[in-house]
C-alpha cells in the first residue's frame, strides 16, 4: 500500500518535477493535443461553476435572515463570475463559447461531476454540504495551480480567493445551526455530514495511484496530483474541522490509520457512482431544465445587445 | 498572433488594488461594446478588496510581444554591463590591483 503524502501543498514536489517545470501561455506554440486537453479542463470547470449555482439558487427565497441572504447571493454571484472567467480560458483555446458549453450540457453532450447531481432537502443540510464542497474545491484548485497552463492557473488563483469566502460562510452557517438549532436541526447537520462525506469522497474520482502516470492530463501537467492524493489531503483538512464543530465522525465511515499513514474510508462504490453519472442523479434533469429556461429567457437580451452594437 | 480561438469581442482586463500598487493583467471578458466590457470586468474581477483602477482594452488594439521576441526582451542576460553589479565588480577588481578587463 502506497503511503500518501498528507501535508504540504505539493509545492516542493513541483519544484523537482520536470513534468511541471515548463509553463505555457495562450500564445505559445501549443500542440493540438495540449490545446484540446487544456480547453477541456477549462470548459468542464466553467460548466461546473455555472450549474453549481442552481442547487443553491432555489433556496434564495427561503434564506431565513437578511445578512445570510446577502452572503448567500454573493456566493452565487461569485460562482457565475468563476464560470465566465473559466469560459474565457476555454474560448481562447478554440473550445466552445460559454453559450455552447451550456447548450452542450442542456442537450446531453457533456456530464457533470457527481456532487452537482443533487439538491438540498433542508436548509440545515446546506452548511455542511457547502463546507465540504468548498474545502474540496480549495484542495483541488491549490493542486491545479501548480499546473502548466498559465491562463488557467491565473483563473484558478482568482477563483480560490473567493472560495475562501464561501468556505468561511459555510462554516458560519453550520456553526449557527449547531449552536442555535433545535436537536432536530442538529441531527440534520449530522445526517448531512454523513451523506455529503460519501459524495465528496467520490468527487475526487476513482483511486488512481497505480495508474495516474499513464493519464495524459497528468503527463502534460494539467492534472497535478493523483485523485487519491487529493482525497487524502482533503480528509486531513476537513475531518478535524467537523470534529471541532461538534459533528460526530464515526470511525466506520472514516478514520485515520496510523500504521498505514492514511485515511481509510467506506461507503463509496465507484461502479455505482459511474452508473449514477450516466443516468443522472436525483436532480439532474431539474438543473438541465433550469439552465435551458435561463438560456431561452435571456436570448432576447443577448440579441438586443448584439443589435445595439452592430 | 493572433492565436487560434481569438474572438474579435475580447477585451483584456487590468486592475489595481490599492493606490500606488502596480496595475496588473487579470484576464479577459467578451462583450458587444467597450462600456459593457468594462461592466462585465467589474462584475467578474473586482468582487473583493479595494479595487482602485479598472481598465479594459480591446485585445485587437494591443501591440504585444511574441515568443520570438523573448531574446530581444531579455536584456538582463545579454547586457550584463547594464546591471549594478557589473561596475561594482569592475571597481573591486581595480582595488585588488588585478590586471585585465575587470569583470568577475
Amino acid at each position: 500500500m502506497a503511503v500518501v503524502e498528507l501535508s504540504g501543498s505539493g509545492v516542493d514536489r513541483q519544484a523537482i518535477d520536470p513534468r511541471l517545470s515548463i509553463k505555457y501561455e495562450r500564445w505559445d506554440d501549443l500542440t493540438d493535443e495540449y490545446r484540446r486537453l487544456a480547453g477541456r479542463i477549462a470548459s468542464f470547470q466553467a460548466l461546473a461553476e455555472f450549474v453549481g449555482v442552481v442547487p443553491f439558487s432555489e433556496w434564495i427565497a427561503k434564506v431565513p435572515d437578511y445578512a445570510r441572504k446577502q452572503m448567500f447571493l454573493a456566493k452565487m454571484q461569485d460562482e457565475v463570475g468563476h464560470g465566465h472567467v473559466m469560459a474565457r480560458v476555454a474560448e481562447d483555446l478554440g473550445e466552445n463559447t460559454r453559450e455552447q458549453i451550456l447548450w452542450d450540457f442542456v442537450e446531453g453532450r457533456t456530464k457533470l461531476l457527481n456532487i452537482f447531481h443533487y439538491g438540498f432537502d433542508s436548509w440545515e443540510e446546506i452548511g455542511p454540504a457547502a463546507l465540504m464542497q468548498n474545502s474540496a474545491a480549495i484542495v483541488q484548485f491549490q493542486s491545479l495551480m501548480g499546473g502548466t497552463y498559465l491562463p488557467y492557473v491565473r483563473a484558478l488563483k482568482k477563483i480560490a480567493v473567493e472560495e475562501g469566502f464561501h468556505y468561511h460562510h459555510a462554516m458560519d452557517l453550520t456553526h449557527e445551526v449547531l449552536t442555535n438549532g433545535t436537536p432536530a436541526q442538529r441531527a440534520l447537520v449530522q445526517q448531512a455530514f454523513e451523506t455529503w462525506l460519501v459524495r465528496v469522497l467520490g468527487y475526487f474520482g476513482p483511486p488512481d495511484l497505480d495508474t495516474v502516470e499513464g493519464n495524459r492530463m497528468y503527463q502534460v501537467g494539467l492534472k497535478v496530483d493523483a485523485n487519491e492524493t487529493l482525497r487524502q489531503r482533503w480528509l486531513s483538512k476537513i475531518i478535524p474541522v467537523f470534529q471541532k464543530l461538534g459533528v460526530e465522525v464515526r470511525p466506520e465511515l472514516v478514520r485515520f490509520d496510523a500504521d498505514e499513514g492514511r485515511w481509510v474510508y467506506s461507503g463509496i462504490d465507484f461502479g455505482e457512482l459511474k452508473r449514477m453519472l450516466a443516468g443522472g442523479g436525483p436532480r439532474y434533469q431539474d438543473w438541465i431544465d433550469t439552465v435551458r429556461w435561463s438560456l431561452v429567457k435571456n436570448e432576447p437580451y443577448r440579441k438586443a445587445a448584439r443589435r445595439a452594437a452592430a | 498572433m493572433p492565436a487560434r480561438g481569438d474572438h474579435p469581442d475580447a477585451y483584456e482586463v487590468f486592475t489595481q488594488f490599492g493606490e500606488g500598487k502596480p496595475i496588473q493583467y487579470v484576464g479577459s471578458v467578451r462583450a458587444v461594446d467597450p462600456l459593457l466590457a468594462w461592466h462585465a470586468a467589474k462584475e467578474a474581477y473586482t468582487r473583493r478588496d479595494l479595487c482602485t483602477l479598472l481598465w479594459v482594452v480591446p485585445r485587437d488594439a494591443m501591440i504585444v510581444s511574441t515568443p520570438q521576441d523573448r531574446l530581444v526582451l531579455a536584456s538582463g542576460d545579454r547586457m550584463i554591463y547594464r546591471g549594478p553589479t557589473f561596475p561594482s565588480a569592475h571597481r573591486r577588481a581595480r582595488q585588488h590591483g588585478a590586471a585585465g578587463d575587470g569583470d568577475a
